[in-house]
């Protein structure tokens, strides 16, 4: 009977387990950091395969903040990818505990770039996540891990290589990070700057062999924006330095946010059915600072975070915007300062 | 007792009725594992609102038929497809380059010539019962001509399939024009209007005509990737920079934001930045209070008082004004006016400084006596001084360290 009964609540906790993650809602498959797979089927060709390789390869890209990367692919593995008359692309299917089966792909219609974009997309979903939103990235681009729902067939050829939000979905999967390359192991990438500031990545971080990034500019700063859906508590978190010993001054970290709802879906892979590609803004478009830190750098890595920060009511999403100004002075010139690491987490 | 009493014999009549339901017990929910350990969840990438050229996209040949009837349909490995049987009139598209050529398959070249005669059968994906995908075809009226979209799949390789033809879209024909049965036909009618009012090539073309113009583009596109003026004309309407500066054109100023990340670059590129450095008195710094900064483009920036005294980046046209509003909500929809900085006063300064006190607050009070919010124009210089002082204090009160 205990057996039983422990198989039920197995069951019944995967279920509950079946949640929402951020800043994608969590996929059906539990993830794999190391996607190992085989062709299997009809209809395969090299060219397909070669364009399914370099598809999935594309994850492999994204750096962990210490060393390597956060994820592996290759072939040879027992996951199938299989070329099916589907009339929808492609399909990850999982069992139902989230043990990831096969990989399948509907070809017709679609172009080359077309179909490694979305081998670049099931891979995604292989890696353990779900669905993002059109507007989730703030380079420009789409995200690699939109949903379909309502697109043109050609945004297809824009998943080819991760972005933004992509990028936040991998490190927020694997650790606490909200932040896509947040401690510049990927260089600048996805990182703005403005108030004149110059910014250079450079080795020799906190960690052995790790990036970070010099800021340079009196009042000058630095900024990412990042979607989280289903947003709790959550705090900034920065690891900084000075440059020189002899410098002088404080750096300044600001938190801005803005509110999201999502109107409900008829589409299909969204968690709450909400319909992550067209958000509505009920407080408005604009970014709302919310609160600020100051820290004073010394000549040792040091790691320090904002005063905790709640949204009102039980919001469907945000975005947050973290900025970080220099004001650091070195024999009464503005200077350098150290970031290694910068990034909003989710308060356990 | 003698020592060959069967292990059975041993056991009372009620202790083996447990027993035997503990069994089953078990089994049940062995079975009831197993079951959902088998049972498949599928996340899929299905474009549930395609564009009428992705329909066209996906079709090897496109036929007129005079009947649609249902027909035996297919499983294969969960997947279901409906089958239709499909009485072919004519054969009005068939690619010469076939949509599958890309990937250098064997079919590439085995696609034969269409004759009315072979197009018998089609599938209808329905995909896994879990998606709940229904059929459009089905939606069909019994009678009347019909046009169908075909994709071809390779039997030779397929080696299970039923019929070589998966159906891409359908639609009803009355007279000139084609009816899709698709969830929204209002879309796809408004896709080939919005090319008509672009292309003047297709300004008097009937719905069919005009479907073989595109169809004929798409399949030139196919083996040159030079796009005609149909495939120009749609894309135009469907790309997200310009869905995006005509959304923010027609919002109102006062709710769009002048941001890096959220005016479209066409705009933000004809802005200039700028510092701002609000400093708010501690008696004002409440929750329920906003601090607006607009200009008759947009917002420059939303502040929480409860926030405090900070910096912020702005991006605003030279030469308009900056208006300064406390609101009780950051949309704006109940504020007053605390200040206007002149447009060439921005322009001439590094940056500007605001001083928000607990006596504009609140509307009765903010005005009432006079108080307006200090505004004023700073050089870097002085920019820099003020902040430095700024910081000086907040050095000494908020620095937390904390473990990696």
């Amino acid at each position: 009977v205990i057996t039983g009964a422990a198989l039920v609540s197995f069951w019944l906790g995967w279920r509950a387990a079946d949640a929402l993650g951020y800043p994608l809602h969590g996929g059906v498959c539990d993830g794999l950091r190391d996607l190992s797979y085989n062709f299997d089927g009809p209809g395969w060709t090299s060219t397909l395969e070669a364009d399914f390789d370099n598809g999935a390869d594309e994850w492999d890209s994204i750096k962990h903040p210490q060393s390597g990367t956060w994820t592996t692919t290759s072939e040879g593995g027992p996951i199938e990818i299989q070329i099916k008359d589907l009339a929808a692309y492609g399909n990850t299917v999982c069992s139902q505990f989230g043990d990831l089966q096969r990989i399948e792909l509907d070809v017709a219609g679609l172009s080359r770039s077309e179909f490694r974009g979305l081998s670049t997309h099931e891979a995604g979903h292989a890696h353990g996540l779900g669905h993002a939103g059109t507007g989730a990235s703030f380079d420009s681009q789409t995200p690699t891990m939109i949903n379909g729902c309502g697109q043109p067939q050609s945004v297809l050829v824009s998943l080819v290589s991760p972005e933004q939000d992509d990028y936040a979905a991998i490190s927020s999967a694997l650790s606490t990070a909200l932040h896509a390359n947040p401690s510049f192991e990927n260089s600048s990438t996805f990182w703005g700057k403005g108030g004149g500031a110059s910014l250079a990545i450079i080795s020799g971080g906190a960690s052995d062999g790790s990036k970070y990034a010099r800021v340079y500019g009196s009042s000058a700063y630095i900024y990412q924006t990042v979607r989280v859906t289903d947003p709790g508590d959550m705090r900034g978190r920065v690891n900084y330095k000075k440059y020189y010993g002899s410098s002088s001054g404080t750096i300044w970290y600001g938190l801005y946010a803005r509110k999201i709802d999502y109107p409900q879906s008829g589409c299909t892979g969204f968690v709450n059915d909400w319909n992550l590609n067209s958000p509505s803004f009920p407080n408005g478009t604009s970014y709302v600072y919310e609160r600020g830190s100051t820290f004073t750098p010394t000549s040792s890595w040091k790691w320090s975070e904002t005063a905790a920060w709640t949204e009102g009511d039980p919001w469907e999403g945000v975005d947050v915007r973290q900025y970080l100004y220099n004001y650091m002075n070195n024999l009464g010139q503005p200077t350098y300062v150290r970031i290694d690491n910068m990034r909003t987490r989710h308060l356990p | 007792m003698s020592a060959a009493i069967s292990q059975s014999d041993r056991w009372s009549p009620g202790v083996k009725i447990g027993l035997m339901l503990f069994a089953l017990l078990y089994l049940a929910l062995a079975g009831f594992w197993f079951a959902h350990q088998q049972a498949e969840h599928v996340d899929p990438f299905y474009i549930t609102e395609p564009r009428l050229q992705d329909a066209l996209r996906g079709s090897d040949v496109v036929v007129t038929a005079s009947a649609v009837a249902p027909s035996e349909g297919w499983v294969s490995d969960g997947l279901e497809y409906r089958g239709w049987s499909i009485a072919v009139q004519d054969v009005v598209y068939q690619a010469n380059v076939p949509t599958t050529a890309w990937h250098e398959s064997p079919e590439d070249d085995s696609m034969p010539p269409v004759r009315a005669e072979d197009l018998t059968l089609a599938l209808e994906p329905l995909g896994y019962p879990s998606e709940q995908r229904s059929s459009s075809v089905a939606e069909l009226p019994s009678a009347g001509e019909y046009v169908v979209g075909l994709s071809w799949w390779d039997t030779s390789v397929f080696t299970n399939r039923p019929t070589p033809w998966t159906i891409s879209f359908v639609g009803t024909v009355t007279g000139d024009s084609v009816q899709f049965q698709e969830m929204d036909n209002d879309r796809w009618q408004a896709q080939i209007d919005d090319v008509r009012s672009r292309v003047p090539a297709t300004a008097s073309a009937s719905d069919i005509d005009l479907l073989e113009m595109w169809l004929a583009e798409l399949d030139a596109w196919r083996s040159s990737d030079v796009e005609g003026a149909i495939m120009a004309a749609d894309a135009h309407a469907s790309t997200p920079e310009n869905v995006a500066l005509e959304a923010w054109q027609a919002a109102d100023p006062a709710s769009r934001a002048l941001d890096p990340e959220l005016t479209p670059p066409q705009v933000f590129e004809t802005l200039s930045e700028r510092q701002l450095f609000v400093v708010v008195d501690e008696d004002a710094e409440r929750t329920d209070r906003f601090l607006i900064v607009r200009t008759k483009t947009g917002v420059a920036h939303v502040a929480r008082l409860s926030g405090g005294t900070h910096p912020a980046p702005t991006f605003t046209l030279d030469g308009e004004s900056w208006e300064f509003w406390i609101s009780t909500d950051p949309v704006g929809s109940d504020a007053w006016k605390v200040a206007v900085l002149p447009g060439d006063v921005v322009r001439n300064n590094h940056a500007v400084t605001v001083e928000i006190s607990a006596a504009l607050v609140d509307r009765g009070t903010a005005g009432a006596d006079g108080s307006q919010a200090e505004v004023r124009g700073l050089t870097r210089e002085a920019f820099q001084s003020d902040v430095e002082a700024w910081q000086a204090v907040e050095a000494t009160t908020t620095t937390t360290a904390i473990a990696p």
